[in-house]
């Protein structure tokens, strides 16, 4: 072998070593890069719909999409330890928990949506009460023996007015939930002061017929 | 020749490298994945249990337990996987599930005891809306009172639909709410109702008396403003009783012209009206302001406890248009009108009228609640 031949030798096996060791690093990263945009805006989406209300009104499908996100998690971390990394897993974990956020966030606008119109027909139904109860009250006799009679109820109806006016300011700062609370409570207080409203009026009425 | 010898060297070298390799690997420790998602399964089902409300501390640490666990094992992802070593991981691990456990079980005992106590204290508030409803309705108290009252059982309502509706903490919060509002009307309406029964003595001579004297077949009317009843005693034996309405502010002795309190004490009929004499149907007006009355209105004039310019009124009476469910007169007592009827037949002017607080006691009348 001449020296030339055995210098072209040298440089052609200094080559293939170096295809070779590129190719295996190739090998080692082109598949194993963490899709780590998709999880930060799957993150993102995540707080959003908890920002949105999901956790207070569809609080378990919350917590089932916050236990879908630590599980990809930790399939992240399982690939991040292997030497050849694999992330498509991953990946197609992300589509769930995308696919997932969406879902919740329907369904929490949903139920706000259905919340509201509880409040709303609550709120109706109570000023329909305060309305005919102020009106019965009108119609207590006046005089000496009049409205005085019925001053105790009318307290009774201004508390009832303060309740629902408060159950607005709730519904005006998304807090629906505790304003159905207090809605119910405040038909629930008109109902019986209606029905003690209708007592009074029809004794008297009976009395005056004597 | 030199060359394949090195070809065949350097192959071999590869060779046992690659070996060496798939040795190292084939060693390697393996990262605990199937405890990572038990861990994670724990800690889910505490979340469910609501151990983020009953057990706070217990399921933080199981959470930080769980977020070293992950730190720990990101760090040993960093290392060569030849020398990585998961025990600290794994002990995380065990932390976690040993917490999301015990989390899990404290909150199953915390909500259920919760539950019942919240249960309890809903139930004792009702019961204090039942006896103030009973006792204190119809007292004429003041309106801070009675508003404190209506707001405190609205918000019990509040509680009982945050409870029903799975909604704990606001449940807490409308409940403690409630007991303040309902605690403080109930112990104001009780105060006032103690400190009006301080004259229960007096009255129950008085009423003794008037009864005693309708023993020589004379009647006597007896009006229990507490009971809201007129009753009419002959022979010691009560033989008409009627239900009463008041003045407004039938609590406590008449003091003034325009109080629209009903007077207590010994009267007697001065005059009996019907058909224009009146415009209650029929009425039977007694002497009211009498000379204790006089006497009394005077000291309370010297007292500063009426102003100096006050008037003592009068043309109290027991007349008809009752009936209201009510206490609405000017201090005058009203009956319903067939009512009204019968007592004007049955007695006479002179007929002694004995008007009292409350001829029981005021445990007898509440009970233990109010004397407790």
């Amino acid at each position: 072998m001449t020296k030339k031949n055995h210098y072209v030798l040298k440089m052609k096996t200094k080559f293939l070593t170096l295809i070779a060791a590129l190719s295996v690093a190739v090998l080692l990263s082109s598949c194993g890069k963490v899709p780590q945009a998709e999880i930060d805006a799957a993150n993102a989406a995540i707080e959003e719909v908890k920002t949105a209300g999901a956790d207070v009104y569809v609080a378990e499908a919350f917590t089932a999409l916050q236990d879908s996100m630590l599980a990809v998690n930790q399939s992240v971390e399982a690939q991040n330890g292997k030497l050849f990394k694999n992330y498509s897993k991953v990946t197609e974990q992300l589509a769930v928990v995308n696919q997932l956020t969406a879902e919740v966030k329907t369904k929490t606008e949903a139920r706000k949506e259905e919340v509201k119109v509880e409040v709303a027909a609550l709120q109706a139904e109570v000023a329909a009460l305060v309305a005919q109860n102020n009106e019965l009250v009108a119609q207590a006799p006046k005089g000496k023996e009049g409205t005085a009679a019925l001053e105790a109820i009318k307290g009774d109806i201004s508390v009832v007015e303060a309740s629902i006016a408060d159950v607005a300011n709730q519904v005006a700062a998304d807090q629906l939930l505790p304003a159905l609370d207090k809605a119910k409570a405040a038909k629930e207080k008109a109902v019986a002061l209606n029905t003690e409203l209708n007592e009074v009026i029809a004794k008297y009425s009976k009395n005056r017929k004597k | 020749m030199k060359v394949k010898r090195r070809t065949i060297a350097g192959v071999g070298i590869i060779g046992l490298a690659a070996a060496g390799v798939a040795f190292g690997i084939y060693t390697a420790p393996e990262p605990p994945l199937d405890e990572m998602k038990i861990a994670l399964e724990r800690l889910s089902e505490a979340k469910k249990a609501e151990a983020q409300v009953y057990a706070h501390d217990a399921y933080k640490a199981a959470e930080q337990a769980y977020d070293s666990a992950m730190v720990c094992w990101a760090e040993e992802n960093k290392r060569l996987f030849l020398f990585r070593d998961y025990t600290e991981l794994n002990r995380w691990i065990s932390v976690t599930i040993e917490k999301a456990a015990e989390a899990e079980q404290l909150s199953g005992k915390r909500s259920k005891s919760a539950g019942n106590k919240l249960q309890q204290g809903i139930s004792i508030l009702e019961k204090k809306i039942e006896i103030y409803n009973r006792f204190y309705k119809r007292l004429p108290l003041p309106s801070s009172v009675t508003k404190a009252h209506h707001k405190g059982s609205i918000k019990l309502s509040e509680a009982k639909f945050a409870w029903e509706n799975k909604r704990f903490g606001e449940a807490e919060k409308s409940f403690q709410q409630a007991k303040e509002l309902i605690n403080a009307s109930s112990n104001k309406a009780e105060k006032l109702l103690t400190s009006w029964f301080s004259g229960h003595n007096a009255w129950q001579k008085l009423a003794k008396a008037a009864i005693a004297q309708s023993a020589n077949g004379k009647k006597v009317i007896v009006v229990d403003k507490l009971a809201h009843t007129c009753t009419v005693y002959q022979n010691k034996k009560a033989i008409r009783t009627f239900d009463a309405e008041l003045g407004v502010n039938w609590m406590g002795d008449k003091k003034s012209k325009g109080d629209k309190a009903t007077p207590e004490g010994n009267y007697k009929i001065t005059q009996k009206k019907s058909g224009g004499n009146t415009k209650f149907h029929k009425a039977l007006l007694i002497n009211y302001p009498n000379d204790e009355d006089r006497q009394r209105f005077q000291q309370n004039k010297k007292a500063g406890i009426i102003p100096s310019k006050a008037d003592i009124g009068g043309l109290i009476e027991i007349h008809g248009l009752g009936g209201k469910g009510v206490d609405w007169t000017d201090g005058c007592v009203a009956l319903r009108n067939d009512e009204m009827d019968a007592l004007y037949q049955l007695v006479a002017v002179g007929t002694p009228v004995v008007i009292v607080g409350s001829i029981r006691s005021l445990n007898e009348v509440t009970g233990k609640n109010v004397a407790e």
